[in-house]
């Protein structure tokens, strides 16, 4: 299995996803400090109060995180997975002695853990640049305590683990329609509609809905790698 | 003493979309030898190459490859088979040497001198130049270079001489004997060429309308057809009718 992915990095660089990652970093901090700051730039609208607290400021940039990662997610699969099944280099990997589930399984874990591992390294830093300053210089009315903190990675880590299963999801369209563009178009789809769910269940509970959809998600994948694996095996070039 | 065969097919057929392109197709390929494939455009030949291959499933019959049933034995025929079909796909941003590399490592064979195997079909100096600046010729010598390098006990080629030169030809034709007559390789070759057929193969198999309608040697072809091999495929494929 980490031959096979190792042989997966070796001919496909992963240049541009890392380039992306910062970007979404970079972008993700701004968001933390612009919604910190909102409150205190117009005192006076009462919708902003929700900013005031980490609770709310963590999660929605959390969504915004996962969805970001879940769209990074089926860009990346549509091109080591879809893009390699579809045409004439599916016969160049059905050629390997190496069972084509293998192969698969391989492509999938090694897209599973890069977007999950790097939404989570994108969150920490961000986080952890956001919460040095706030203990220096407060930008949030709510106070800063250990409690916030671990709620906010306990939620990123399920957010990025939710950002990498969904993404397998969005996959399973475009593998079954053999399309890039059906594969990202299903990540958007359903980004935007966890993100409506999430935005309206977060409030009452943040890591309950990021553990909801993490399950929901979870339950989906088994249908889907169950599928694939059924397809690939009986696929012919 | 019966010879053994490294390829055989059984009353093979594949169907597509209810389309019988493969029917009752019976072949046999001596161990050791080079098998030349002639057949027209569309006559199934690279469909007969892909189910030897495993990558397309027999509807019925049977193919075995060095003695395993290709359907059953997939990943051992695969270990032991080099293939070249249709036009050959690399990655595009990665060298020649890279891209070998890459294929030893997948089909668990040892590093075997990549270099050598470059020179072997005719690739100086590629050094790390990517494949995306290969021309059609050099695209094919490293499909031929993919195809020998874990040496295998059997090689596919579909159309190998498709691009080169006619020095590119003549190289590959001396590699082709050599790799049969030195080192025991069976080749199973598929060409539009018939005199390239002639000078190189063993054996050669007349694939039309997904069967084949016979196997003959170049001897028995000039024996019978002094007037040459293109005589004769017009025969045996048209029935003695020109297509002009």
């Amino acid at each position: 299995m980490n031959k096979l992915i190792a042989l997966e990095l070796k001919r496909n660089g992963l240049r541009s996803y890392n380039l992306a990652v910062i970007i979404i970093t970079a972008v993700m901090l701004l968001l933390l400090y612009l919604l910190a700051a909102i409150p205190k730039i117009d005192p006076a609208e009462n919708e902003l109060a929700m900013f005031m607290s980490y609770k709310s400021l963590l999660g929605l940039t959390n969504i915004i995180c996962m969805v970001a990662f879940m769209i990074l997610s089926s860009a990346m699969s549509a091109k080591f997975i879809v893009e390699e099944y579809s045409g004439k280099r599916a016969a160049l990997l059905f050629s390997y002695p190496v069972a084509r589930w293998r192969i698969l399984r391989a492509k999938l874990t090694m897209v599973f853990l890069y977007t999950a591992a790097s939404m989570l390294l994108c969150g920490m830093i961000a986080l952890g640049v956001f919460f040095s300053t706030e203990s220096v210089f407060h930008l949030c009315a709510d106070q800063l305590t250990i409690g916030i903190v671990c709620n906010g990675l306990l939620s990123l880590l399920l957010y990025s683990l939710a950002a990498g299963v969904w993404g397998m999801v969005a996959l399973w369209f475009g593998f079954c329609k053999q399309s890039v563009i059906v594969t990202i178009i299903a990540a958007v789809i359903f980004s935007v509609i966890l993100c409506q769910l999430m935005s309206a269940a977060f409030i009452l509970n943040p890591l309950m809905s990021a553990a909801i959809v993490l399950v929901s998600g979870l339950a989906c994948v088994i249908f889907v790698l169950s599928s694939l694996k059924r397809k690939i095996s009986c696929m012919e070039v | 003493m019966a010879t053994a065969l490294a390829v055989q097919t059984k009353n093979l057929c594949k169907t597509f979309n209810g389309k019988e392109v493969i029917k009752n197709c019976n072949m046999s390929v001596e161990s050791g030898t080079i098998y030349g494939f002639l057949g027209k455009n569309g006559a199934g030949k690279t469909t007969v190459f892909k189910l030897l291959l495993g990558l397309l499933k027999p509807t019925m019959g049977q193919a075995t490859v060095l003695g395993m049933d290709s359907v059953q034995n997939n990943l051992e025929i695969l270990k032991r088979t080099g293939s070249l079909i249709e036009t050959p796909v690399f990655y595009e941003h990665l060298s020649a040497f890279d891209n070998l590399q890459i294929h030893l490592e997948y089909m668990n064979s040892p590093c075997t001198d990549i270099k050598d195997t470059l020179e072997a079909v005719g690739l100086f100096n590629v050094g790390t130049q990517p494949v995306s600046a290969f021309s059609l010729g050099m695209r094919q010598r490293l499909g031929i270079a993919r195809a020998i390098i874990h040496r295998p006990d059997l090689l596919i080629l579909d159309e190998p001489i498709n691009g080169l030169d006619p020095v590119g030809i003549r190289e590959m034709r001396g590699l082709f004997k050599r790799l049969a007559n030195q080192e025991g390789l069976t080749i199973l070759l598929s060409s539009h060429i018939l005199s390239e057929i002639e000078q190189i193969a063993d054996r050669i198999g007349i694939l039309a309308e997904g069967s084949i309608l016979q196997e003959i040697s170049p001897q028995e072809i000039k024996e019978k057809y002094p007037s040459g091999m293109e005589d004769y495929f017009m025969s045996i494929t048209n029935g003695g009718v020109l297509n002009e």
